[in-house]
């Protein structure tokens, strides 16, 4: 197979693509074409397939939760976890009293200062 | 493979689904957890390769998801939202258990009396032909891609994903996810080539 480098770089990226049933319409005739004169690209794809089929094999989960029982279980405690207190991060009213009573008394405080009063 | 009119059906079905659950019906929220349980377990476990940890991400992302329903505005598509939320929290706690003793020295991969290593393959026929231990070299090649290769093989691995959807979920253009998964599969194949001739590659 002569092709530049280039080339050869995108028309594996396509057979990457083709691979997954993602390749432009457009260009699938044309890898088609390279698919059944070339046996390099065919080996290349069945190497790519190969690949995908051990790694698939190797992340999936040995077994999948029950999601129904999943699901029970999340929506029991979800009423609670909405209203939480302790997850919430807004300042109580108190806190703000306080600290309106402290800067009102800061003010009056050095207005008292500035007439000589204290 | 679904033909249009199913397709349609199960978009209303889970549209209204949604709008039910934004109401505050907790029955049309659970319906929705079942249905995307599956999705969200597996893709948490590809990425931490943890059963526990898996469990505990799903768990977070289903809260967080309910507290923030009335956000969904349906930009993206909910199977979209509900991956990008799993896939963030999972990248969060790897990075975190990248860094406790435990990770850092190589005890979360110890073997059982039996010689088992920690759970690597679904048990079918076909991963009965692969060993254990050549399922677990794979999975260690994945973990030691590039972080964005990691990514885009994590999610091709789901066959209902598309490329578009992949995008989404990574907020990249669907052109780069194909390079990187190019990027990805010809490393992957060059490692393999190189470590495991016995896997028969060829050349």
């Amino acid at each position: 197979m002569s092709l530049l480098p280039w080339k050869r770089r995108d028309l594996q990226q396509q057979l990457s693509a083709y691979l997954d049933g993602e390749l432009d319409p457009q260009k699938v005739p044309s890898m088609g074409e390279h698919l059944v004169f070339d046996h390099e690209w065919r080996d290349t794809l069945a190497d790519y397939a190969h690949t995908d089929a051990l790694v698939s094999q190797a992340l999936a989960p040995e077994t999948l939760p029950d999601a129904r029982a999943f699901a029970d279980a999340l929506v029991e405690t979800l009423p609670t976890a909405q209203t939480n207190p302790g997850h919430s991060r807004r300042i109580k009213p108190a806190v703000w009293a306080s600290v309106g009573i402290l800067v009102t008394a800061g003010i009056t405080i050095a207005g008292l200062k500035r007439r000589g009063l204290v | 493979m679904a033909n249009s009119n199913q397709l349609s059906l199960y978009d209303d079905r889970e549209a209204e689904r949604i709008q039910q659950a934004l109401k505050g019906d907790i029955q049309a929220f659970r319906d929705l957890v079942v249905q995307y349980h599956p999705l969200a377990y597996s893709m948490a476990y590809k990425i931490l390769g943890d059963p526990q940890d898996a469990e505990e991400v799903v768990q977070d992302t289903f809260v967080k998801i309910y507290r923030a329903l009335e956000s969904f505005r349906g930009d993206a598509s909910f199977k979209t939202w509900i991956a990008r939320i799993v896939l963030r929290l999972s990248l969060n706690r790897r990075r975190d258990r990248s860094r406790s003793a435990w990770h850092r020295l190589g005890l979360h991969l110890h073997k059982d009396p039996d010689g088992h290593g920690p759970a690597s393959g679904a048990q079918t026929p076909e991963a009965d032909c692969i060993s254990r231990e050549t399922l677990q070299f794979v999975r260690q090649l994945v973990d030691e891609l590039p972080e964005p290769l990691r990514q885009v093989v994590v999610l091709n691995s789901f066959e209902d994903l598309s490329y578009e959807e992949i995008a989404q979920i990574l907020a990249i253009p669907p052109g780069t996810v194909s390079s990187r998964l190019y990027s990805a599969r010809k490393k992957l194949l060059a490692r393999l080539r190189r470590s495991r001739p016995d896997l028969n590659y060829g050349e």
